[in-house]
Order: structure tokens, then sequence, then C-alpha cells
């Protein structure tokens, strides 16, 4: 993955969700910061940094931080 | 607890995430007693149509009056002004909708000149995404609205007369020949409520005089089962004055279509999902029929619906007819008024005229009750995760899943409860592994009369016992005294699980406020 985006994707969820760490297997499963609402603040989090924009299905799939890495990689 | 927000949408995005506390979807039955400051913040979905914003809108306020009656006369107080919805009116001397607004504003301004520390604050002026709105029920995006002057809305020069629809992938999602009746997309999340709202914006259409057609390639008898069965659809069979579900050449089906209603073939609007019908209707008549481009995703249904109006069918005026229902909406907005002032939560519930059906689990059902097991998180007893092929096996194994659907005055709220019993060998031991309402539902004790209402059935079928269970999470605290409130005694060895004896009890009585109404 792109070195670059790390530290800002990290960024964002930690400001997001309101954690201290992002581990690298954090998932919606194991978390419970990141509930159907945060998500919603996630996504919305993410495109402001990013500058872009997701599809609903990408969206719904975005379940792990795997996912979203790779999905946002994909749009940079 | 900072701030205490009553609201009817999704706007956590817009709050200090530490500070604040949301009340549920149009929920008003708790008044939180330690909150500094309480914010009153009702939105009109992006979507309303006239007649239903002011519905809402007379909600809205009966609702805020019972929350002024139970907040201490001191405590700091905000009223946020509704938002208008952003599209231009399909006719533009239609002034209903800024009316709606505007009075509901002028009601906040007395309200705020009336009571101390009372302050009126403007809706946010972001735009729309409605990629948002049909996802999450976020009715604004946190993207600023461009700075553009306010434009009048374009008329066209000549009107046309007859929107000629296609269906599959145009009026819901998917291709009814291959998804099937209870396959195909539509009502419920998106993509299927993308086309409801498209379906929604078409019947306004008729209703200002529009002529709706079909013209699809399917079997005849297959769309209109849909438009005459299928539980999520809004256009119906009334809706439509002419057909052409065939296999034939969409081009000759237009001619015929034209020739039924006896209009000229420059009065069609084709809409269609597939570009190849497109072109072969453009070309065939070079260019007399509109055929204008289909959007790629569902949710740009809306640009698209607008595009729709501005190109073809925004008209200045309200004709005669027409008149004579802003007459209608006029004397409906007068009761309204009258009916206004509740002296308790309970008047008002009983005013709602709440109508709930509860059935057994189905194939239309069976997707959305399955979601609702992995969304709802407030209003459920033990937050068992469910997907539809479990439910499906647990149905198999004989036992029962059952929905519930909630209507009310102001409007369908479709599915929001769902439970599933299982059951003894004997069939006289129930047990309810989940129940739950969804968090659109609450406030109105609606779980109460659910839950009383599966009872019923469990003792007419001969169960005599009924054991239950309470698992705390983080978030399920709204339950927790639910099952002591029906009856049910906690268990000696464990404090979650609960038993209830119908044998020993009497008849369970419902509060006849809520009527019950059967399946058809």
């Amino acid at each position: 993955m792109n070195n670059d985006i790390s530290p800002r994707l990290e960024n964002v969820f930690k400001t997001t969700l309101g954690i201290d760490a992002v581990p690298a297997g954090l998932s919606q499963k194991n978390c419970e910061a990141w509930d159907s609402v945060n998500h919603l603040n996630l996504i919305l989090a993410l495109e402001a940094e990013f500058g872009v924009a997701f599809e609903p299905e990408e969206i719904a799939a975005m379940q792990d931080l795997e996912t979203v890495k790779k999905q946002l990689a994909a749009k940079l | 607890m900072k701030l205490f927000v009553f609201r009817n949408a999704t706007l956590e995005p817009f709050f200090p995430r530490e500070e604040t506390e949301f009340s549920g979807y149009g929920d008003i039955s708790r008044v939180p007693e330690n909150a500094e400051k309480i914010c009153w913040f009702y939105t009109l979905p992006p979507d309303v149509s006239p007649q239903e914003a002011q519905k809402l809108a007379a909600d809205f306020l009966q609702k805020l009056d019972l929350v002024l009656t139970r907040i201490p006369g001191g405590k700091s107080l905000e009223l946020t002004r509704l938002a208008l919805p952003q599209s231009a009116p399909l006719v533009s001397a239609d002034t209903r909708l800024r009316d709606t607004v505007d009075a509901y504003d002028a009601a906040l301004e007395k309200i705020a000149r009336e009571r101390e520390n009372t302050q009126v604050l403007d809706a946010p002026t972001a735009c729309v995404d409605w990629r948002m709105w049909f996802l999450a029920q976020m009715p604004f995006s946190s993207a600023k609205k461009s700075q553009e002057a306010d434009v009048p809305a374009p008329v066209p020069a000549v009107r046309k007369k007859c929107l000629v629809l296609d269906c599959d992938d145009t009026l819901w999602g998917g291709t009814l020949g291959e998804d099937g009746f209870s396959g195909i997309k539509i009502g419920g999340d998106f993509p299927g409520n993308a086309f409801t709202f498209f379906q929604k914006k078409c019947v306004e259409l008729a209703e200002s005089g529009i002529i709706l057609a079909v013209c699809s390639k399917n079997n005849e008898g297959d769309v209109r089962e849909v438009f005459e069965k299928h539980p999520a659809m809004i256009l119906r069979r009334e809706h439509i004055s002419a057909w052409r579900v065939n296999w034939r050449d969409k081009a000759e089906n237009l001619r015929e279509i034209a020739a039924e209603l006896n209009i000229g073939l420059d009065s069609l609007v084709f809409v269609d999902n597939e570009a190849r019908e497109r072109e072969r209707v453009a070309s065939a008549f070079e260019g007399i029929v509109a055929t204008p481009e289909f959007p790629r995703r569902a949710y740009e249904l809306p640009a698209f619906f607008e595009k729709l109006v501005d190109e073809f069918f925004r008209c200045e005026k309200l004709t005669a007819e027409d008149l004579s229902k802003t007459q209608q909406y006029r004397d409906a907005a007068a009761r309204n008024e009258a009916a206004r002032n509740f002296s308790s939560l309970e008047d008002y519930i009983a005013s709602l005229e709440i109508r709930l059906l509860v059935a057994p689990a189905d194939d239309f059902s069976l997707p959305r009750l399955a979601q609702l097991t992995q969304k709802t998180n407030q209003f459920n007893l033990t937050t068992r995760r469910r997907t539809e092929t479990e439910l499906r096996d647990f149905l198999a194994c004989g036992n029962v899943v059952f929905s519930l659907s909630v209507a009310d005055k102001i409007g369908d709220l479709g599915i929001v409860g769902e439970s599933e019993i299982s059951f003894s060998a004997d069939k006289k031991i129930a047990r309810i592994e989940n129940f739950m309402l969804s968090c659109r539902a609450l406030g109105r004790g609606i779980e109460t009369v659910f839950a009383q209402k599966i009872l019923c059935i469990l003792r007419e079928r001969g169960v005599e016992t009924v054991f239950a269970e309470y698992l705390p999470t983080a978030k399920n605290a709204p339950c927790k005294d639910f099952l002591s409130s029906l009856g049910f005694v906690s268990g000696e060895n464990s404090s979650s699980s609960f038993r209830l004896n119908l044998r020993e009890r009497d008849a369970i009585k419902i509060d006849p406020i809520y009527q019950f109404v059967s399946d058809e």
C-alpha cells in the first residue's frame, strides 16, 4: 500500500472512531466504536480527506481496514 | 451530556460526538433531565411532496408542543428552522412547499418569543447528497451548497403530454424475467428506495396532468402482476393509461401508444435504461420522440427526474382541476390545525391512528427481517444477528418468525419489528429467541403491543410457558425492564432468563388505541 496515505488513513480512523491505535485486523466486528453511524462518519471523513467519492456498494463493503485500504487505493 | 437533540433523520455527523445525545428517529417519549441544552431539529425528507410536507410539518409541531410541556421553563432551547427541499416545484406557481416551511418557521418564532432562553436557528444550507440519503437517511451532506444565484426554474416552451416508461432497471432494479416477482428491487434499502423515489415522482407527474404509459419487453402477465400485487410498488395500474408489454419493436409500440391516447408522437417522452432502445426510438422518429439519457446509478434518479421536469414537464400554473386539489389541501391544513393541542403523550399517540400488522415471515419480509436483526441495536432483547439463510433454516425446523409492519395517519413505516419463536417438541413451551423493534418506531408504545400480540397468538396455539432472555449490550438499555413490564418473572439462577406462565395468566389486554389489521 502507498506509504503516503497510510498515516493520513490511520489518522482519519483514530479521530472518527476515537481510538488510540489502528491495528491491522481492525473491522466493524471487532471494534465497538465502528457502528453504523460512525461508519457514515468514517466514509464522509475519508471522502473529505482524500477528495474521493465511494459508490453505495463500496460503502457497504468497506467493513474492515483492509477493504477500506483497497477501495481507497483504487481511487487514488 | 451537554446537548440533547430531538431529530427525525441521521444528523450525527453535524454535531460534536462527545457532547451530544440524540433522540430516536421521531421519538419524543424521553426528555432527558441532565442535558444542559435541548435542540429541536426536524427535517423534511428531500423527496417530500407538497401534500406530505404539510402533513409532516403539522406532525412535527404537535410533537414539539408536547416536548415543550415536558422541559423545565429555564432550560436552554434551540429550535431549527425547516430546510426547503431543493428541487424546484413541478408547477412554478405551486407555493405549497414554501408556505408549509414558512408557517413552520413562524410557529417556531412564536414559541421563541413566548419562552425564555429560546433561540431559532437556520437549517443548514448544505445540498442534498442523494447517495447518502438513500444509503443512510442523511438529509444533508457535509459539502457546502455552491453559491449560485437563485435562478428561476426553467419552464419548457411546450409541455410534453405523456411519459412512456420501461420497467426493468427503470421502474425497479433488476430484471423481472430473471430475478422474479420477489427478486426485483423496489422499496426497502438502496437501491430499491431510489426506484421507490422515482415511482413516487412519476405519480406526482400523473397528478399534475401528465399521462403515464408503460412500454416494456417482458411477459405482460408478469408485469401486470407486479403492478397489481407487489407490496412495494407505488405506481399501480390505475396510474397507467396505456400498456405495451410485449417483445415487439418499441418504436412500433410507441406509435400505437400515441394513436391510442390520441396525441402526437412529439408529445411523448421515452424513458428507458437501455441505450440501444433509446437510439432505436430516436432514429425511427428522427428525434421527434424525446429520449433522455438514463442515469447509470440508481442514486442519480433524483437528478434525472429534475432534468425531466426542467426540460419537458414543468408548467407555470395550476389548472382548474389542480386548483380544486389545492382547496382540499387547504381544508386538510385547517383540520390539522384544529387538531393540534394534546394534553398528553398518550392523547397524541391515540391521535396517530397507529395500525399494526403482525404476520408470519414470507419471501418479501425475510430479507428485511434479516436486515433488521443485523441493524437493530437499541430495542433488541438478545441482539442475535441473522442472515436470510439462517432465518429460512430456523423456519424449516418448525419455528416461527413474526414480522411487524406499522402505519399511521402520517405515513407507512413498513416492516419495523422482528421476533423469532422456537418451540419444545410438545409445543407447550415457547422460547423468544429474538425480539426487536427498529428505532424508527420507538417511543409510541409499539414494542409492548407487538409483544402482547405475539403472546396472544402463542396462547391461542396452546402454549403454556414462554421463556425469554434479556442479554445486555452497550446499546440495548431501553429494553432492560421490558420483560418484567409484560409480566415475565426473572429466573432464580440467572438474571438474564425470564419466564411467563400463560396458563395462569388472565387474557392479555391490548390497548385499543392500536388497531390490528389482517393481511390482505
